[in-house]
Parts: C-alpha cells; structure tokens; sequence
C-alpha cells in the first residue's frame, strides 16, 4: 500500500472525525443534561445538509452564505422541538424520549423526502485549490471544513467553560434538584442546548455537504456513528465522545484504503462494535 | 365506569381481533385477504416487540432484523417438497430465535440507554451491508420467490396471499396471543414479569435475571423471523427494505397503541392503525410522516395503549393504588407488567 494514499484516507478520516464530533457533541449536551436520548440527531444532521444543498442548488445562493442560514434553520428547528417535545419528556420513563424522538426522526426524513424528493443532491465545493504536500494532492475546502468544525468545537468548549450558560448546562446534570432551587432558569438552560445541539447539526450537515452531498436518509448512518461514539466515548462525557469521534473516522480512513467506501464504513462501526462488547458502557466511562 | 363494564368491554375487543383476523378473510374477496395477511405478519413483529420491550427489557430499535432474516431465509428454502413448508418455517425461526440469542447477549449486559442504541446501530449497519451485498440480497430490488406453490405434509400450499397460506399464518398467530394469556397465569410468567419490573430485585432473590431477559429476547426475535418468513411467502419478494428501522418504528407504534405488555395489546394496535394509514396512502403517499407524528402524540399523552388505559381504569374502580404503588408513569416497565393483570 502506498504511502501517500494511507496519508490521503488518514486526512479524509480525520476530516470526518471532526465534522462527526461536533454533531455527537451535541447529542451528548442534549443527552447529558435532559437525559434524552435523540434518536433524530441524524435528521437534524440531513436537515442542514438538505437545506444548505437546496439553498445551493434551486436558490443559487453561495456557499458561504448558505453555511450560518442552514446552521441558524436547523438551530431554531431543534428549539421548536425542545418546546413541542423535549420539554414534555423530561423526567419521565426514558422510552417515551426515545419513542418520541423515533417519531420525530420518521416525521422528518420523510417530511424532506416529500418536500425535495428522493434524489441525491451535490454541491460544488465553494473552493476549488488543491493542496499538495507530501506526494498527495488534497482538496483545500476539506482542510476549511475541519477547521470550521474544530474552531466550533474551541468555540463550544469556551462558551461551556467561560459563559454563566455554560457553567449551568455543567451544574445542572450534576445537581438537578439543588440547580433548581439555587434559582437556575432550567427550562431556558434546556433551550439554549438545544438550540446549540441543532446550530452544530445543522452546520456539520451544510459543511459535508460539499464532500458527501445531501440525501433525505442520510441522517441514518450519521446517528449510527454518534451513537457508537457517544456510548463508547462514555454516555454524558463529551470530550471522550470527541475522541472516539476523530478515532472512528481515522479507523474508517485505513479501511477505506482496501476496502469500498461503504464496506470500511461498515467495517469501522463494527471494529467498534467489538469494543462495545468488551466495554459494554463505554471506554472513558462517567463520574 | 364499573369495572364489570370494562372487563367486559376489554374481552369483548379482545374476541372481536381474534374473530376479525379468523372469520373476515372468510367472507371477503382477495383484496381484503392480502389486507388481512399483511395485518396478521405485522402482529407478529409488534407481538416480537412487545416481548423483547416488556419482559426483556430492551428497548429495541432491531426487530425489522428478525423479520428481514427470516423473509430472506424463505428465499432458498421454498419448494415443491412435503417437508418445505415446515423446513422453510423452522428454518427461519431457530436462525432468527439464533440471531436474537447472539445480539441478545451483548445487550443485556449492558446498562441505562445503551442497549436500545445499540440496536439502532446494529439496524443501520446491516442495512448499510445488505444494501451493498447486492449480489446476496437483490438490494432495493430484492429477491423474487420464483416457485407457485410450497409443500406442506403432502399438500401443495399455492404461494401468495392464498386462503390456506393465509390460516396456516394467522392460526399460530392466534395461538400464540392466547398461549401469551394463559401463560401469564403460571408462575413461570410470575417470574418473567419479576425479572421485567426489578432486575436487581429478581437477582437478589436468587434468579438468573440476564438469562431470563436473554431467553425472552431470543423468543421475540424468533417470533419477528416466523412472521418475516409468512411476509416473504405472501409476497412472493423480498427486498431490503425489510430491514428498515423504519418497519420497526411501525411496529413499535403498533404495540403501544394496542398496549404495550398485554397479550392482546400488539394485535390490537395493528388492527387499529393499519387499516388507518392504508386508507391514507390512498390519497397521500408520505405515510411515514403521519407515523411519525402519531408516534409522538402516542408516546408523549397516550404511553399506556388502548387495552392498558382501559386495564388502569378497571384498576382504579377496583381498588385505588396505595401511595406507595403510586400510578406509574406511561410505559415504565412496572406498567408495562401491571397492565397483564394475572387474574
């Protein structure tokens, strides 16, 4: 195997940890402080991808334009649902989030199905260079989408850690009841992780969009891969979710060097999988 | 109400699913045979269900799995032979009841959310696999089950929605809705439904708790597989779309409208909901969408189903709950038991 096509699969695993990581961040903010489990985070996911290659393709509009429009769509979509849903399932039997949620998933892919039809849609990458550097030519709008997405992912750690919201979303899974007495609004601490969960969705989804393209279920191979990397990064535990993420995508990278992009999918999530096995509650644990 | 009245009202619902699903192919033409047999395969997968989510405790998303292994074992297997009906039957079963003990025994180990997400991964990556084995599963297209007829102890069963293939489905579906409601009165079932409302209790009192969940989750995953090789048969094709998440979702909604851990429930709700959203894909083709929604309002006002609302009231006129037995919330596992009164 050459050289310089393990480097190539590396950078796109890579790539791809990172735009995964910021969507599983946000499965997990929801997760860690409602305890729900959002089985539509991939929808919100395709939901971004979707909007941002309609606005791309029927619209005309650009790229650059499209990207915070898709973001802030998917954002106030999730903050809709907070109030229709997630506010309801709070501190009831897990099922009925998980139910719920299963519902939302179907209503949305199909609601898009119905709305964009069933055809694929590709984007035209908004920056056409190509870097080279160490024997291998490597498309500059995959090295932008990376950075957008770990400047995004500093730019949630600094807001959880610097910002009176972010210390709340941190307090209240920790202490509910003593968070709810201390005069901590709950409910608009619920809200803005919501809204920050759908905004990172809805980003990651028009930021793949150029490299993936943008399908009504794309959104089911995407929740997939958040889960194997929330459970295994361990449930409630964010940056171990990070890593994991970033880790699936370089495991996903090396198998696609001998095997069909679908195939070292595939194959990723089940080399996973057996980790799950062993650590049936994930690797970096909770608490 | 009184309770006479609801008891009443309850078996009355109950006899008139099992007297619609015996009599009314009888008396209507071939269309409405198909209806009732695609009804009667979608009972067995919410029946699947119901007991994978009620008495094993798992949450899942993978019972589309059972049924898309069990559909597709039916390909190879249909022949003209006295034994293929039974083989084609057995067959499909163990290896889907095999399935269920293999995936089974990952999650029950495992603890909270973990289990019911790891069947939505498992979902998607073998839907993910066998759409791309295109070569073994026919893809999106599928597979076409060429043979006319199948052999049944001598006989030659026609293929399709046919009146025998029709009984030869809907009569161990039946049965096994009836079973389900005698067996809850054996003390065996005591302990299923012990090991379904307090794990650590059940373990504590000397049970093998995880063994239990384990044999029961193999047990909804053969009953899924047996009504995915009755879909194959009647379709004459199987195609992965079988494997959907969504099929289960469906089947999931069907089991909680019905009533999720009573014997009756999983029937009930498909009787209820598939004749609905046919009569509407009629005149409006994303179905999916409707699902959808009703399965929110389902689970967020309606957790206890039809038959479990009706069995709470009869509850609450009989005797009210003591503070410390408070009304549980909508489909906790408690609930899910309490709502299969074992009087």
């Amino acid at each position: 195997m050459a050289f310089d096509q393990i480097l190539f699969e590396l950078l796109n695993g890579v790539v791809w940890g990172l735009i995964l990581s910021i969507i599983a961040l946000g499965l997990g903010l929801i997760y860690g402080l409602m305890g729900i489990i959002n089985l539509a985070h991939g929808s919100l996911y395709m939901a971004g991808a979707m909007c941002a290659a309609l606005l791309i393709n029927r619209a005309g509009l650009d790229f650059w334009l499209v990207l915070p429009i898709a973001a802030v769509a998917v954002g106030l979509l999730t903050l809709a649902l907070n109030t229709a849903i997630f506010e309801r399932v709070l501190h009831r039997d897990p099922a009925v989030g998980l139910l719920a949620t299963a519902g939302v998933f179907l209503t949305l892919d199909n609601t898009v199905l119905a709305l964009a039809g069933a055809d694929p849609q590709s984007v035209m990458p908004p920056i056409f260079d190509v870097l080279e550097f160490a024997g291998i030519y490597y498309p500059v709008y995959r090295l932008v989408a990376a950075g957008i997405a770990l400047l995004t992912l500093i730019a949630v750690a600094l807001f959880l850690r610097f910002t009176r919201y972010g210390l709340w979303m941190r307090a209240v899974p920790q202490a509910r009841d003593l968070a709810a007495v201390t005069g901590i609004p709950i409910l608009k601490v619920n809200a803005i992780t919501a809204a920050l969960a759908g905004l990172t969705a809805g980003l990651a989804g028009a930021l793949a969009t150029p490299i993936s393209g943008a399908h009504f279920q794309m959104g089911l191979s995407v929740i997939a891969a958040c889960f194997i990397v929330v459970v295994i990064g361990g449930m409630g535990n964010l940056w171990g979710a990070v890593v994991v993420a970033i880790a699936l995508g370089l495991i996903r990278g090396l198998y696609s060097t001998v095997l069909s992009p679908t195939w070292s999918e595939v194959a990723a999530f089940s080399t996973l999988l057996c980790v799950i096995y062993f650590k049936p509650n994930g690797i970096f644990g909770r608490r | 109400m009184h309770r006479n009245a609801i008891s009443t009202l309850v078996n009355a619902l109950q006899a008139a699913a099992v007297g619609l699903l015996l009599l009314a192919p009888l008396l209507a033409g071939d269309y409405w045979r198909f209806f009732f047999f695609q009804m009667v395969v979608m009972a067995y997968l919410a029946i699947g269900f119901d007991l994978s989510y009620s008495y094993a405790r798992i949450l899942s998303f993978m019972h589309a799995l059972f049924f898309g292994l069990g559909a597709y074992l039916a390909v190879p297997l249909v022949s003209a032979a006295p034994w293929s009906l039974p083989a084609t039957l057995f067959v499909a079963t163990a290896a889907a009841g095999l399935a269920g003990l293999v995936s089974g025994a990952v999650l029950v180990r495992m603890e909270n959310h973990n289990p019911t997400i790891a069947t939505v991964i498992l979902s998607s990556i073998v839907l993910l696999a066998a759409n791309s084995m295109t070569s073994v599963t026919g893809g999106e297209d599928g597979l076409i089950i060429h043979a006319r007829t199948i052999g049944f102890l001598g006989l030659e069963i026609g293929m399709g929605p046919t009146m025998a293939l029709y009984y030869l489905a809907a009569i161990p579906l039946v049965a096994l809705v009836v079973g389900r409601l005698l067996l809850q009165r054996t003390e065996t079932w005591m302990l299923v439904r012990a090991v379904a409302q307090n794990e650590t209790r059940a373990r504590q009192l000397g049970f093998d708790a995880r063994a239990w969940r384990l044999i029961l989750f193999a047990a909804s995953a053969a009953i899924a597989g047996l009504g995915g090789v009755f879909y194959a048969l009647m379709m004459q094709h199987v195609s992965t779309s079988s494997l959907e998440v969504g099929l289960s979702i469906n089947a999931i909604l069907y089991a909680a409208i019905g009533g999720l851990g009573t014997a009756f429930g999983p029937l009930v709700g498909v009787l209820l909901i598939y004749p609905i959203t046919e009569v509407i894909s009629l005149y409006f083709i994303y179905v999916p969408i409707l699902v959808g929604l009703v399965l929110i309002i389902v689970s967020l006002f309606f957790g206890r189903g039809v038959i479990g609302t009706l069995r709470s009231l009869e509850d609450q006129t009989d005797h009210p709950r003591a503070p410390d037995n408070p009304a549980p919330e909508a489909m906790t596992h408690d609930e899910a038991a309490a709502g299969a009164p074992s009087r």
